[in-house]
């Protein structure tokens, strides 16, 4: 077994060396620093310039990012890297709240159906809400429409 | 940025294969949806810590994002862990974009020294003629 990590650690650096035409041969970053820094220029606030030095303290931030949650999801179950795990310790750690709506817990048919048997009661109740308060509304624009009707005629006269 | 596809916001899913199974024993399984979920948290990572790193230069007062907005941004958005590695990878860089430049002076001056070696070649090849 240790020949075959061995092996496929020879090849990976073959690979590096192959694909490194001149950073990656020096530098052991593999994330893409092109493809990272047209993500950053999503941002609707980012600033005009970014440092190459900061494009890559953002790359190999991520890198580490990667090894880091792998690391603690796999922690939770070593049967296997799975997503039930995954999901538990996005949804257990504070400081990875920004990853609770893109990694949610999974969730039983049965659950679902719960949950969207409580959302429909809740849209029922709101419901009639919505439909007196559309009727005020619409009452409301009468009488607005008739305001305007009176001044018009006022302006005709 | 309309012609973007939206494969181009996504990390290339072989290298993030790869940094997880670095990151967990040799031998271990790692599920294909927890690698695409692995991925799609590394881009929303970027984001996020794009945002603060943005958020923190524009407090500075700069319009160039620097290494060192983005190590304060770390630890602003608590991943302070990472930042000590970063900073020895930062000098690495550093030195690595310092002999990347000599070496490039240095080929320049070959290249030069080279090109006038050509140049004497012709002027030799150019007396023959002459000659016939």
């Amino acid at each position: 077994m240790a020949t075959e990590d061995t092996k496929t650690a020879d090849t990976s650096d073959d690979k590096r060396q192959s694909l490194g035409n001149s950073k990656s041969r020096y530098l052991d970053n593999i994330l893409p620093m092109a493809r990272i820094k047209k993500i950053m220029k999503m941002d609707p606030n980012i600033t005009d310039n970014i440092a190459n030095e900061a494009n890559y303290m953002i790359c190999t931030a991520t890198e580490y990012f990667i090894r880091y949650l792998s690391r603690e999801a796999y922690n939770l179950d070593k049967k296997a890297l799975s997503y039930q795990s995954l999901a538990q310790y996005v949804q257990d750690e504070e400081k990875l709240d920004f990853l609770h709506q893109i990694i949610p817990n999974k969730i039983t048919v049965r659950q679902y159906k719960k949950i969207l048997k409580e959302n429909k009661d809740k849209v029922f109740d709101s419901g009639s809400d919505v439909s007196s308060s559309s009727e005020e509304e619409a009452e409301e624009e009468q009488e607005d429409e008739e305001m305007s009707g009176e001044e018009e005629s006022e302006d005709e006269k | 940025m309309s012609d973007d596809k939206i494969t181009d916001l996504q990390l290339p899913l072989s290298v993030v294969q790869r940094l997880i199974k670095e990151a967990i024993p040799p031998n271990a399984i790692a599920k294909q949806e927890a690698k695409l979920a692995i991925a799609r948290a590394a881009s929303v990572f970027i984001l996020f810590l794009t945002s603060s790193a943005t958020d923190i230069t524009s407090a500075a007062n700069q319009k160039t994002m620097s290494a060192n907005h983005v190590l304060t941004a770390l630890k602003d958005i608590e991943f302070e862990s990472f930042v000590p590695e970063l900073e020895k990878a930062l000098e690495n860089y550093r030195n690595v974009m310092k002999s990347k430049k000599e070496k490039k002076l240095n080929d320049n001056s070959a290249n030069k020294a080279a090109e006038k070696v050509d140049d004497e070649n012709i002027e030799d090849d150019v007396e023959l003629i002459d000659d016939d």
